[in-house]
């Protein structure tokens, strides 16, 4: 009766490993899943990812009207691309999305990613596609009005660079955009 | 003889609530005053400076006028979980003898809508009200895209 118990337990332990054998290799093979392909507006024509994507790929959501945060961290990627070779940068894209639908127009997102590397795409689209987009990725925004401020509004949103590979899948992050040489290592990890 | 020496009391009275709480133009020094020349596509930019308050009394600081902008504003951004948000304050608060810095990601000047073209290298009057009385300080126009915002401080 007691071998039996003994048994039993050896039994339920091996199953455990097993389980949890069989989720870390399921994990593994299938990758990560955030990213996918998706449709935006730049300077008036639609864009789509996987019809002009590169090898790495750089993504940021803020908007033009961000007087702080959005261009701080875009300079200091600016930056970062200004300190890479011109063969890398064949291989690499960075896509500014604007999530102000309402106030940044195709050309003025187009003029103002330009400010930070001349090759930077700003990008813009409807409410539906900026939606559709954010929400392939683990980031968000929320606008918040104001009207005691000039503007009027200000928004919510998050500041994190997602790298992506040419499939659009979210490969890696960059939470820290206040070091140049931080962001360029990163990318060098994956170039 | 009554009324010099009646005079003079006052005089130091005034002297005395002065260094108590008065705001003296030496008190309040500020630095590295700096406003990122607007960027193509966009009409907002922002201000930053560094202020010391050399006094023992606290210092309200209020932002009073721009020069070359349309409106202003005093803001603070909020990181919260790799979340930015942006608070509009009416004013900034400075401890006795401690520094407030204004930098970006932090406390700033939000400028709106230029009314003149601002270019890198310009000057902008900027004055502020400290407790009441006015102070203008010169800040320096630089571009957004020439540093990594490592300033150095004068």
């Amino acid at each position: 009766m007691k071998l039996k118990r003994i048994f039993q337990l050896i039994g339920l332990v091996l199953l455990v490993c097993a389980g949890t054998l069989g989720y870390l290799i399921w994990k593994e093979l299938k990758g990560p899943t955030m990213g996918g392909n998706f449709s935006l507006t730049l300077r008036g024509s639609q864009w789509t990812f996987n019809e002009d994507a590169k090898k790495l790929n750089l993504i940021y959501f803020g908007y033009a009207k961000c007087p702080d945060v959005c261009p701080m961290s875009l300079s200091y990627v600016g930056t970062a691309f200004s300190k890479m070779s011109s063969e890398d940068l064949k291989k690499i894209r960075f896509l500014f999305v604007s999530v102000d639908h309402e106030n940044d127009d195709p050309g003025n997102v187009a003029d103002y990613a330009t400010n930070f590397f001349p090759e930077f795409l700003g990008l813009s689209g409807s409410k539906k596609q900026i939606d559709d987009t954010i929400k392939l990725f683990p980031a968000s925004y929320m606008v918040e009005k104001n009207p005691k401020s000039y503007l009027g509004y200000s928004i919510i949103h998050t500041d994190r660079v997602f790298i992506l590979n040419k499939k659009g899948v979210v490969i890696d992050t960059i939470d820290s955009l206040r070091d140049s040489d931080v962001i360029l290592q990163k990318i060098k990890e994956h170039i | 003889m009554k009324h010099r020496s009646a005079l003079v009391r006052s005089l130091f009275t005034g002297l005395f609530l002065l260094s108590l709480g008065g705001f003296a133009a030496e008190d309040v020094k500020f630095m590295d005053a700096r406003i990122f020349t607007p960027l193509k596509g966009s009409s907002v930019t922002a201000g930053y400076v560094e202020i010391e308050n050399k006094s023992k009394s606290p210092r309200k600081i209020v932002l009073s006028s721009v020069e070359g902008f349309k409106a202003f504003e005093t803001h603070e951004t909020i990181e919260d979980a790799g979340k930015m948000s942006m608070k509009k304050v009416d004013e900034y608060t400075i401890a006795p003898e401690s520094k407030l810095e204004l930098k970006p990601g932090g406390k700033h000047l939000m400028l709106f809508d230029p009314i003149k073209k601002i270019a890198d290298g310009d000057t902008l009057l900027v004055k502020f009200k400290i407790d009441g009385k006015e102070h203008s300080v010169q800040f320096k126009v630089i571009p957004r895209t020439e540093t990594d915002h490592s300033h150095d401080h004068h």
